[in-house]
């Protein structure tokens, strides 16, 4: 095994179980030796972070940037419902009126037309309704 | 979840292992501060994403680190002109802190330190070293965290040490360095 492998088993020495063939090249490579101490000793340094302290002003600063009480989901659901009530009542006689205006338009044409014709020719006479001459009407 | 209190509750509890992980990835500054509270108002506004199937120290620690590395990548941008002068300043003291003989270092002093032996490698690759070293994450707990592969955690780790040792070891004359021991 070359220099090359043996740094790169150094590299990952720490997370990986031990290993009787690096530590004896250990014994003999100085080189070697400088790297895992170089490595350990910065592990050292990165781990001498110490604790942080529990901090009440801490806490408050996180709180006072957070705001106070966000509106209720079921709160901003109704008002939107409201806002939109408008729109549905609107929107609801548009589609009334889609529907109910061509069945209108089409009893008012042709055969429609005619039938209303009939019916207005069987309907009695005024002056029959009321018993008096045409004239006077 | 959900209401006030209980996330106050959140912060109570988790928020000095939060400021830890800030702290080791930026240092003991405002901008550390400052992450850690970011860390927790994107926590409250994402809560309807947390599922709760991951711890939630677990969670905040994945927001922290993702926000600490956007901070680094913005630092790296915008220091890249004086990080000669950390360097500078850093080597000179790096044999003692690595020799561990300045047991009371500054804050100041351990930042610099570490901001010049990352210096050059992108800033994942500390918050993964950070995770591993500081919070001892295992891989697959770090890919979650990083949200990455497997792979991708241990090739940055192996590159990452590799960078570091690059720089390290001439600190290490080889006749002081004990077979076999820690130095």
């Amino acid at each position: 095994m070359n220099h090359e492998s043996w740094t790169e088993r150094i590299l990952l020495l720490e997370d990986a179980p031990p290993d009787p063939g690096l530590a004896a090249h250990l014994e003999a490579c100085a080189e070697c030796r400088r790297t895992l101490a170089a490595l350990r000793a910065f592990g050292s340094v990165l781990r001498a972070e110490p604790a942080a302290a529990r901090d009440p002003a801490f806490v408050r600063a996180v709180m006072d940037r957070i705001p106070e009480e966000p509106a209720p989901a079921a709160w901003s659901a109704a008002l939107a419902d409201w806002l939109w009530a408008p729109a549905y009542g609107l929107a609801f006689a548009g589609l009334l009126m889609f529907f109910a205006l061509p069945q209108r338009r089409a009893a008012l044409d042709g055969d429609g037309l005619l039938a209303l014709a009939a019916d207005s020719a069987d309907e009695p006479a005024l002056s029959e309704l009321f018993g008096v001459p045409e004239e006077d009407l | 979840m959900g209401s006030r209190e209980e996330f106050e509750a959140l912060v109570r509890e988790h928020h000095p292992a939060v400021l830890r992980l800030c702290r080791s990835l930026l240092g003991h500054s405002g901008e550390a501060e400052d992450a850690a509270q970011d860390t927790f108002l994107k926590a409250y506004k994402a809560l309807d994403s947390f599922e709760g199937r991951a711890k939630a120290a677990t969670w905040l620690r994945r927001i922290a680190a993702n926000t600490c590395t956007d901070v680094l990548r913005r630092r790296a941008r915008q220091k890249q002109d004086s990080l000669d002068a950390i360097a500078e300043k850093s080597a000179p003291a790096a044999e003692a802190i690595l020799a561990g003989n300045d047991p009371a270092m500054e804050a100041l002093e351990r930042r610099d330190f570490l901001d010049w032996a990352f210096a050059g490698l992108p800033p994942e690759y500390r918050a993964i070293l950070t995770l591993r070293e500081l919070e001892g994450l295992s891989y697959e707990e770090i890919a979650v965290e990083m949200n990455c592969s497997l792979d991708s955690v241990k090739a940055r780790l192996r590159r990452a040490r590799a960078g570091i040792a690059q720089k390290l070891r001439h600190f290490y004359a080889p006749e002081t360095v004990t077979k076999g021991r820690e130095p």
